[in-house]
């Protein structure tokens, strides 16, 4: 793999991880800034010789106040937001009802309606398309929908 | 000597390695604070282990290239694989440095063989016991990361912003998805014919896409399936705040040790591709903070000098 174990065990000891910290201090330094400087999303596909474009901005709120971070769409229709990773959502109120359980800013010191609190188990449902899962060799659906 | 990686659940001696050295490792401060990381508020020190966490949730923020949201720095793209194991072996090396043992390894949580069990019994497993990393709630009250000995001190907020908070660890345990991949979902990732392909995203079916988890739609399969299924501080950015992240990534990458070593050590995109794939191809520099040399997915193809599994799948 052209490393060599000594090389990596002395890149890991304390001195080389603090000189290694120092050069990149500049980009450790973005770590608490607000990274999400939102697009739009743009599906694009080729239907029967015919370019369609769809382009996506989301305008969200809660109580009021912006919610300040940029959710995507792709080409399935489905919903992404940096902050919940490893996840996607059949529509953007699914996902803000996932934000809310997550995020602490948005706790109720009352303990809240209780309905807010339902385990979400849209991306098992996905009632945004049809509640048919996409078998490991189907077709990939376009959905040209707002969500 | 090369380290041999083993299952948790069934080496008690890596179980207790791996608590040890997160623990020391949480409590190590080389002196970076959270001043450092342009997080408003008093300056606290920031320890060896949440390092990891921030350059995880940097990775995250990246996107590769600015102009599209799909794919970022270390996931959503053909690099998730080789990126990873990148942090999991220098994680391995803080560990082995920490407890002075060049031969511990990181444990792996074959999460499929729980997966095969009724639902029910998945919650009762032994990795969460008091004698495996503990249960769950908020804060995590069994095991070895209690807020007595564990604290979560960097957490993301919803913008994806760092800031502190100084807590116990959070999981919420089969409440978002009810149950964790299976061994048959397993095999079927491993007998993709191939490692990745255009238009390198979350749309593809090969395998790369598919341990990640985004494929076969709905989702969410494999990787990201547990760490919906774990939840809590497992669901944002920050997700290596949970120590089970890296027990989850060291399965993920056994399986992927397991598909090379039937297909070969094979990488997709190649050097050659166009531009817009820089950051995911063959021999790109993978995103890093915490070393200075560069480390290509190419270099990490073989990483037989450093360590390998007790079992592949």
């Amino acid at each position: 793999m052209g490393m060599d174990y000594s090389d990596l065990a002395a890149a890991s000891q304390p001195d080389a991880l603090r000189a290694v910290l120092a050069d990149n201090a500049d980009e450790l330094r973005t770590a608490g800034q607000h990274h999400d400087h939102g697009m739009a999303s743009v599906r694009t596909v080729r239907y029967k010789g015919h370019d369609i474009v769809v382009r996506t901005t989301y305008e969200i709120t809660i109580d009021g106040e912006p919610f300040d971070t940029h959710l995507t769409v792709d080409n399935s229709g489905r919903v992404h937001y940096h902050g919940l990773p490893t996840r996607d959502f059949g529509s953007a109120i699914d996902l803000m009802r996932k934000v809310i359980d997550q995020f602490s800013d948005f706790a109720e010191p009352d303990g809240g309606d209780e309905h807010q609190h339902q385990p979400d188990h849209s991306h098992e449902h996905q009632p945004d398309h049809g509640g048919q899962p996409e078998d490991d060799h189907g077709p990939h659906h376009e959905h040209g929908g707002q969500h | 000597m090369a380290a041999i990686r083993h299952n948790i659940v069934t080496d008690a001696g890596a179980r207790d390695a791996y608590v040890d050295g997160v623990v020391a490792l949480k409590n190590e401060f080389l002196g970076t604070t959270t001043a450092d990381l342009g997080i408003a508020g008093p300056a606290r020190q920031v320890s060896t282990y949440d390092l990891f966490t921030v350059w995880h949730q940097l990775a995250m923020m990246r996107r590769t290239p600015p102009s599209q949201n799909d794919r970022n720095a270390a996931h959503s793209g053909p690099v998730f694989l080789p990126w990873h194991r990148l942090m999991l072996l220098l994680f391995e090396l803080q560990l082995q440095r920490a407890l002075a043992n060049d031969e511990v390894g990181l444990p792996y949580w074959d999460w499929a063989a729980d997966g095969d069990l009724p639902a029910d019994e998945q919650l009762s497993a032994p990795l969460w016991s008091e004698v495996g990393i503990g249960g769950t709630g908020g804060p995590v009250a069994d095991g070895p990361f209690t807020p007595d000995r564990f604290r979560v001190r960097i957490e993301s907020g919803p913008t994806g912003a760092l800031r502190t908070t100084d807590r116990g660890l959070v999981r919420n345990l089969a409440v978002d998805v009810a149950t964790l991949p299976t061994t048959a979902e397993t095999r079927v990732a491993l007998n993709q014919t191939s490692y990745d392909a255009s238009p390198w995203d979350r749309s593809t079916r090969r395998l790369r896409n598919r341990l990640e988890g985004w494929r076969p739609a709905p989702g969410p399969r494999l990787h990201n399936r547990v760490h919906v299924w774990v939840g809590g501080d497992m669901g944002p950015a920050t997700s290596p705040n949970d120590p089970v992240f890296y027990l989850n990534h060291c399965n993920v990458d056994r399986l992927w040790e397991s598909w090379m070593v039937r297909r070969g050590r094979r990488y997709t995109p190649p050097a050659g591709a166009p531009a817009d794939l820089a950051g995911h191809r063959l021999n790109d520099p993978l995103y890093s903070l915490l070393i200075r040399q560069a480390i290509t997915p190419a270099q990490m193809l073989d990483a037989g000098t450093f360590y390998s599994y007790d079992r592949l799948l």
